[in-house]
Parts: C-alpha cells; structure tokens; sequence
C-alpha cells in the first residue's frame, strides 16, 4: 500500500479570492485562516483595528464553505463558521462569530 | 487603397503617380518609428529614460502642488459657506479648486511626504483648511471636493481609510469640523456642516446625515435610515480627558522605546521608492525593445527590405520585428510583476516577520512604525504596474493570489487528495 499526496497546488484547493479585486484585499494575510471552500468576492478581510490610536491585531477565520459577498467586511477578530454567508456590505464587529450555516445582512 | 498601405513595400513601382506621395508620408512614419524603436535599443540611453521616470515620479508632483497651491491663493482666495453656487465666479471658484487638487493624492504629494503625517497637515493649511497639531490622517488621503476652506480638523485626530468627508453637496457648502481627540474610523460618509465633537469616536461604516453633530465622547458605527446607530451600552468616554493618542506621544513627542523614524527620513524613503517604482514600471518597454533589438537586429540597422537598398522600412520590416516585440514585451513585463511581487513579498518578511496578536500601539511596540514602511514599498511597487492596474489585479480569483497570500502567511486550507492503492 501507498500513500500519494498530490501537491496542493496542481489541484486546486477550490478557495476563490477576490475574483474582482478587492480594496483593500488582505492588510495582515499572515493573521488570517481560510478554510477549503471559502468564497470571498470584493469583500475586506482586516485584523487591524485603530481605535483613537489604540492600535491592536487580531485573528480572522473564513470557516469552510462560508461565502463574503462584495463590501462585506469582518472587522478585527470577528469569525466566519462553516457555510455560513455574509451579504452585499454586511458589516461583522470584532470578536462577533456568525453561526454555522448561517446567512446575514446586517446594515448597523 | 489599404491594399496599397500593406503592400507598398512590394508594389511600389506598379502603383499609380497619385498614390506616390501617399506612399511617401507612409514611409516617412514607418521610419519615425523605426527611429524612436533604434533611440531605445541604445544601452547608453536606458539610464537617461529611467532617470526621466524618477523625476516624473518625484519631482513633477512637487512643482504641480506648488502651482497648484499658489493658484488657489492668489485667484481663488477663500471659498465661503452657503447655498451651492451654481453659476459665476463663486462656482468658478469652486470649480477650480477641485481641479487644481483633484482627488485624494495631493497631486501625489501626500504619497512622497508620507499620508499619515505633519507634512499633510502643512499643505491642508496651506489650501485654507484649519488643522491641529498631532493629525493622524489616513493613508488613502481624504477627497474634499476642493472645499479645503470648509474643513476643520482640532489636535490629535486620527482618521481610517477611505472615508468620504463632503462639505459640499449639491444644495449647499458647509462647514465639516472634527473636534480634538475625535477619530473618524474607515468608510465613514460625512456630509456637508457634521460636527464631530471632541472625544466622539465615528466608528466604521458611519454615515452622518447633513448638519448632524456627534456629542463629545460618544460612539457611533454604521448606517441605518440615513444616519449612524449610537452605541448605547458603550459607557460615555470622559470628555475632559486630555486628547493624545499613542501615535501622536510616540511620533511627535518621541515618547516610545524604540528609536522613532523622523519626518525627514520617511521623505526621504518614500521619494526614493516612488522613484525606484516609477523606472522599475517602466523598465519593460525599453528592455523588450532592447531584447528584441538583441534577437533580431537587422530590421532595426539597416531597415529596407526587398533590395531597394534605400535603408528605409517597408511595412514587412516592421512586420518582422513585430513578430520579435510582442513576445519580448510579454517576457519583460511578465518578470517586471514577478520581480515587484517578489519584493513585496521579502520585503514583509524582513521589515515584519510573522505578525502576533494583541496591542501594538505606536507608544508601545515599533510595529506600526515597520508596517507604515512596508505599506509604502508595497503599494508602490505592486500598484500601477502595466498602464495603471496593481500586479494583483492580474491574478485575482486565480491560484496564483492563494499562492501570493500563503508566502506572505495566510493559512488558506489545502485539499489533500490521498489515493491508496
């Protein structure tokens, strides 16, 4: 018996980023953990937060199969659980988790 | 007679009297441009070109906001509040402004002196805003519509990016004033007369309908039926408190425990990677022109195909070195973005390494002073590659931008396909 890992990047890990740009698209990349599955459209992913000058990084987690359509944003710390989908400018605050398999349009 | 154009190389001599000088003003361009295509492919001058690209980058916006600043004092003097013009000189006036500083870049300026610093605040009170000491401004810069006289900002504001402060509208001109120790977060859309009051904080996405005020201390996020949503449970900041923020203590005050970049220094990295990205972007043309030259030269030497002898180009001659070009173009600029991806990517490990969670105030830790750094040599290298679009527009959606943010540390997960057999 043989075990045989293909190398990750001849098959595609079926993660789609930014198929229409993104503004920005990561500001801290080496923060942020996407799952297989994950779909993000013109959406921010930023784990800076800059209160009054307070400045503070934090993790970002885009759960498995969960989708962020454009102008939706997590703000610094906020999580994605699996399959869960955040709308056209959804804005998810620090530290908040949007649950598995949920799908939100929140316009604070 | 567009037979005529493509063939004239061949046909010359079976043509018609009239179409001789047609033929000749034909010759004449295609040996203009064999002549501009022999003035790059000399190594001598490739120096001369990028220099050209260095002062464009560094120089020219200096020269333009100078005018541009001088212009708006002596012919516009102050805009005034009130009703929107729409006709006349105060519409004119208006009009001007926003044409002599377009934009958010200060003509380009704010990129060379730094977006967050003093430098920002000179030139705004320059243009006839009323600014305070220890401004944070943002790195996307701020898009006043040319009302730089409506537009008040007290000491040790900090401000997000891409944020839209509008003292103008369509029905008026009113004051927007940004009260100390106030900060205006990201994506926030201030309308014409919003009073931020000292102490508030405008917290993301915020949307401040015309003429309101945000009390002193108060916090605010979002958008809801046309205005930003109070944040209740959040305990009213005291307003009193002294307004100093961790970036203006460390940056202005010197007040941090690491040795904190001066003013002059960040001017002088920022102008030298402007400069080095402006010749680095147009660096590809002259050297597929010189690859080309390097493969097939004699299209450009002696020209004139077909025996004439002349030393002209015919129309096949700019054929042929075509067929070299067009692949040497796609060599050169193909290495140009994979060159400035790569110094993207080296220069954040080395400037940053792997970044940790927690508090990294600029009174604290030198983070931000090393992100600050890294954000300039970044944008300006991966931005306005290829006639105006960033390296990574090119790659969006495709595995190659998954593969750009796992060198630079994301964790996106990978499938792994096991087969046993």
């Amino acid at each position: 018996m043989t075990a045989c890992f293909f190398d990750p990047h001849t098959i595609q890990d079926r993660v789609l980023l930014y198929p229409t740009g993104g503004d920005p698209m990561m500001t801290e990349p080496d923060l942020v953990t996407i799952k297989e599955g994950a779909a993000i459209d013109e959406a921010s992913l930023i784990c800076h937060i800059n209160s009054r000058g307070h400045f503070a990084l934090n993790e970002l987690t885009v759960g498995a199969g969960a989708t962020m359509r454009s102008g939706s944003r997590l703000l610094s710390g906020a999580s994605l659980e699996k399959y869960s989908t955040l709308l056209e400018h959804t804005l998810v605050f620090g530290g908040d988790v949007v649950p598995e398999g949920s799908t939100m349009q929140v316009r604070v | 007679m567009l037979n005529t154009f493509f063939y004239a190389g061949i046909f010359e001599d079976d043509i018609g009297f009239d179409d001789i000088a047609l033929v000749h003003k034909y010759h004449n361009r295609l040996n203009a441009y064999r002549d501009a295509i022999r003035w790059f492919t000399r190594y001598d001058r490739i120096g001369v070109y990028l220099l050209i690209r260095f002062i464009q980058a560094t120089l020219v916006p200096f020269l333009e906001l100078t005018a541009a600043i001088l212009l708006k004092r002596l012919v516009v003097g102050t805009i005034q509040p009130g009703s929107r013009p729409t006709s006349g000189r105060a519409a004119f006036d208006l009009w001007l402004v926003k044409e002599l500083v377009p934009g958010n870049s200060l003509r380009g300026v704010a990129n060379l002196v730094g977006t967050h610093y003093e430098m920002v605040s000179i030139i705004y009170r320059l243009l006839g805003a009323k600014v305070g000491k220890n401004v944070y401004w943002p790195g996307s810069g701020i898009d006043l519509g040319g009302c730089f006289d409506l537009f008040e900002v007290g000491d040790d504001v900090t401000f997000g990016s891409r944020s839209i402060i509008m003292p103008a509208d369509g029905f008026e001109l009113s004051k927007v004033v940004i009260g100390a120790g106030a900060m205006v977060a990201d994506r926030c859309v201030l309308l014409p007369g919003t009073i931020v009051g000292r102490r508030a904080t405008v917290g993301s996405g915020s949307l401040a309908a015309r003429g309101f005020t945000f009390p002193p201390g108060s916090t605010y996020v979002g958008s809801r039926n046309g205005g930003a949503v109070e944040l209740q449970g959040k305990a009213k900041d005291n307003q009193d408190a002294p307004t100093l923020a961790p970036f203006g203590r460390a940056f202005y005050c010197k007040e941090a425990p690491y040795r904190v970049i001066t003013q002059a220094e960040i001017f002088i990295f920022n102008t030298f990677v402007a400069g080095f990205s402006k010749a680095l972007h147009a660096f590809p043309l002259p050297a597929a022109l010189m690859l080309s030259a390097l493969v097939d030269r004699a299209p450009i030497e002696y020209g004139g195909g077909g025996g004439g002898g002349g030393g002209g180009w015919y129309t096949a001659d700019a054929y042929r070195f075509l067929l070299v070009l067009i692949p040497s173009f796609a060599l050169t600029f193909f290495l140009n973005d994979l060159f400035c991806l790569m110094v993207d990517v080296s220069s954040k490990w080395i400037l940053l390494g792997r970044r940790t969670v927690g508090p990294h105030a600029w009174d604290q830790t030198s983070y931000c002073q090393r992100w600050q750094l890294y954000l300039t040599l970044s944008l300006n290298v991966r931005s306005k590659v290829g006639g105006g679009r960033g390296v990574l527009d090119f790659i969006r959606g495709s595995g190659y931008l998954l593969t750009y943010f796992r060198s630079l540390g994301a964790k996106i997960e990978v499938r792994r396909v096991i087969i046993i057999f």
